[in-house]
């Protein structure tokens, strides 16, 4: 495994020849795991099924224009939407429904379900900074602002709840 | 300058070819094409050529959760993100041995051995170059109205090249000579040797209770120019400072580079010590 950041170089002179570009639409394209197209089909690797609604809402969020409400709403900052994945990525199981995913006006997003008798709103304000709120209303549980900065660990109940709970 | 801790494991002629010291910080959003030239003229003088790149995506250290789900990677196409430049010492192969990379969110510092450059510094002088650096383009950053430089992920890296000492010595296939927990009993199966191998680990770096990063370990083979295999080991610690002002950084550098130091120490050979001159 190489580090996602490798900023290592052994061999400096090997110049990447893909030139930026200081223009146009600002896109975003998801590429799936090499894993994913390995040879055997029958890998155990399971493909989310929340993973393809997440890549397409993301691609909406990282469009949204300045002003995109009307009332001076902020582009989503790049990398609050990438912590967002990555944090969905460590917490959600491969049958977790999918997430809404909200664009909160100053740049940060909003992942939420609302289903199953479970209210679970997970706020990324920016990388490091999430606020979640979790209420089930079979088990009474009531957690409201928790702020959480790089440790989901309080989120494995809420996603258990919420993938194993079945559709009543 | 700070002391090397005493109570490290120091080498006379450690493996290591290169050293990495890099912030991650919020992205500058004022940050314009027309600056970076003007950041490079704050190290021109040492750095006289640029070269540009590709960003490189954020990346953070989190916990919780599953730990062997697949990352989705996410890249940014066509998008109006400045790129990534290189500022290095030298345009000849083989003769650059610094080199600073610097986009929108992060800044990175390269120190890598080259022949006939003078002695490979240590970590000390490194850090108080990179620290020295981060303020000058902190400065600079203020001074222009681009934004604040608000730290969210350290990273401290070390890549070591493990060189086989005689000629018809294969560490590739032997790695339990390097490695110290690596099993190296007789094949238990029919299929025999191993022809080579390659690993990952990864550790977590608590401060108290509460994990901050992590340590990530790989081993992979590589070759040399002359065709020599070797083993590639690199050893990078990531994590988050407490806050997110410059000089909070220090002293998480500090805790990267004692986990790799005393990580490296810990998971190779009483052999490869002898070799590399371990010194205590």
């Amino acid at each position: 495994m190489t580090p996602a950041t490798a900023t290592s170089v052994l061999d400096w002179q090997k110049i990447d020849s893909r030139s930026s570009s200081f223009f146009g639409l600002r896109e975003v394209a998801f590429i799936r795991d090499t894993l994913l197209r390995a040879t055997s089909a029958y890998s155990a690797l399971v493909t989310p099924k929340w993973r393809e609604p997440v890549e397409r809402q993301c691609l909406d969020l990282v469009r949204l224009p300045e002003n995109w409400d009307l009332h001076g709403g902020r582009p989503i900052d790049r990398d609050t939407v990438v912590f967002a994945v990555d944090m969905l990525t460590r917490v959600l199981r491969p049958s977790t429904p999918p997430p809404y995913l909200v664009p909160a006006s100053y740049g940060g997003l909003q992942a939420e379900w609302h289903e199953k008798g479970i209210d679970l709103e997970i706020e990324v304000v920016a990388p490091n900074r999430v606020c979640v709120s979790y209420e089930d209303s079979q088990t009474g549980v009531s957690k409201r602002e928790v702020n959480l900065v790089n440790d989901f660990s309080f989120l494995y109940e809420p996603v258990k709840q919420l993938t194993e709970r079945p559709v009543s | 300058m700070n002391q090397r801790p005493d109570d490290l494991p120091d080498f006379e002629n450690p493996p290591v070819i290169e050293t990495v010291l890099g912030v991650q910080f919020a992205p500058l959003e004022k940050l314009q094409a027309t600056h970076l030239g003007q950041i490079w003229e704050l190290f021109k003088s040492e750095f006289p050529f640029s070269v540009d790149q590709p960003p490189l995506e954020p990346a953070f250290e989190t916990f919780g959760g599953v730990r062997g789900s697949k990352r989705m990677r996410l890249e940014l196409v066509g998008a109006p993100l400045l790129p990534r430049v290189w500022f290095v010492n030298s345009n000849k192969e083989n003769e650059g041995n610094k080199l600073i990379q610097f986009q929108q969110d992060r800044f990175v510092h390269n120190w890598r051995k080259v022949p006939d450059r003078g002695d490979y510094p240590r970590y000390e002088p490194i850090k108080e170059k990179f620290i020295g650096d981060l303020h000058k383009l902190e400065e600079f950053i203020r001074v222009k109205g681009i934004g604040l430089i608000e730290v969210n992920q350290w990273e401290v890296s070390y890549i070591n090249h493990i060189i086989p000492s005689e000629e018809d010595e294969d560490l590739l296939s032997d790695l339990g000579s390097v490695f110290s927990f690596w099993m190296e009993e007789e094949p238990v199966t029919g299929l025999g040797k191993y022809d080579t191998a390659r690993f990952s680990m990864r550790f977590l770096i608590r401060s108290g209770d509460e994990p901050i990063g992590r340590l990530h370990i790989t081993a992979e083979p590589g070759q040399l120019h002359d065709g020599r295999e070797i083993v590639v080991l690199t050893m990078m610690a990531r994590g988050q400072p407490h806050t997110p002002v410059i000089d909070d950084i220090e002293k998480f550098f500090d805790l990267g580079r004692r986990e790799i130091v005393k990580g490296f120490a810990d998971i190779t050979t009483q052999k490869m010590h002898d070799r590399w001159g371990r010194k205590k």
